[in-house]
């Protein structure tokens, strides 16, 4: 399989004090197709990662309170909210901003990849192009 | 004046271009409607009017300089310039006497708001019709990988295994030829703006 090792990480939950946690990594995925969704959320597990998912772009900020994400992946086309106005947001707040996301989108236009980039993605993958495989490839090289 | 010099005025007025001839001492001697009505029907000095307009990002050079090219025997201008937000083709070509002399030029304004509005367009086709294309391709592709994966989804036999493969590798061939249409569509769109 991904012989992916899960990372210890040291987190601070809200209203305690620091705690040493050994934990799974946490993705957040925002992606509204159901098909793509399944097939990463099932992979991500299957690698070891703890995941938790949304399906439109507002709800990726209270899935952010409340899952306290390592990393996210986000799609930019989404009802609702958009992944650029998604990005948008978490910028504005400065306690989630340093979540590093990943655009996972099949938009290709280097506009959409500029655009993006400006607002704070650490990475712009375009869905096709990439294997389950290549994306955890990703998502540790962020983490 | 003779008929052939008010036939040809004539004409000039009609078209759904704009005209403007000027002189050697760069005067204009001839603007037809769609010049007059940019204007606003005021009287045309050719330096405000030349400076009324900006080159858009697609194109190098200067009117001005073409403007004044046609009395160093530069046979022809082409640029893309704006009004305002407005889009134009500007073409710029000497006026010579019988001898072949240049005793003026003409501007010929063609509006290409429509042109620019298609490209618009057309970009938003392409980048829409790639992302419904590509989001299909992309489940199918995880899939089958997942399944090639045997890990957490179960053992596959040899044809099984085999037919997968062929399934994936179509996929990713699918992709790939998608992938460079749009390149193809891009470029294109690149020369024509």
């Amino acid at each position: 399989m991904f012989n992916f090792k899960f990372y210890i990480r040291i987190k601070f939950a809200e209203g305690h004090n620091y705690k040493h946690m050994t934990t799974k990594t946490k993705i957040l995925l925002a992606e509204d197709d159901k098909f793509i969704s399944k097939a990463y959320h099932d992979g991500l597990m299957r690698a070891g990662f703890e995941v938790a998912v949304v399906a439109d772009g507002e709800q990726v900020l209270p899935k952010i309170k409340e899952f306290l994400p390592d990393i996210i992946l986000l799609d930019l086309i989404m009802p609702v909210k958009n992944g650029f106005e998604v990005l948008t947001d978490i910028s504005k707040e400065p306690k989630y901003a340093k979540i590093p996301v990943i655009v996972v989108s099949n938009l290709g236009q280097n506009s959409d990849v500029e655009k993006a980039k400006t607002l704070g993605a650490v990475d712009y993958l375009v869905k096709s192009n990439y294997s389950l495989k290549e994306i955890i490839e990703k998502i540790k090289s962020h983490l | 004046m003779d008929r052939e010099q008010i036939c040809n005025i004539d004409l000039i007025e009609i078209l759904p271009i704009g005209v403007l001839v000027y002189d050697e001492s760069r005067t204009p001697i001839v603007a037809n409607h769609v010049i007059r009505g940019l204007v606003q029907d005021k009287a045309i000095l050719l330096p405000d009017f030349i400076a009324s307009f900006t080159l858009s990002s697609q194109s190098t050079g200067s009117l001005s300089r073409a403007v004044e090219g046609v009395f160093t025997g530069k046979s022809s201008y082409y640029h893309e310039i704006m009004l305002g937000q407005h889009f134009f083709e500007a073409w710029v070509q000497p006026v010579n006497d019988k001898a072949g002399r240049p005793v003026g030029g003409v501007i010929i304004l063609s509006d290409i708001a429509r042109l620019k509005e298609a490209d618009r367009m057309r970009a938003e086709i392409v980048s829409l019709v790639s992302h419904q294309i590509r989001t299909p391709l992309t489940s199918i592709r995880l899939f089958a990988e997942a399944l090639l994966d045997e890990q957490g989804v179960g053992p596959l036999n040899k044809l099984q295994r085999s037919y997968l493969q062929d399934l994936s590798d179509s996929t990713i061939r699918l992709i790939s030829l998608l992938n460079d249409l749009l390149d193809v569509s891009r470029a294109d769109k690149d020369q024509t703006t």
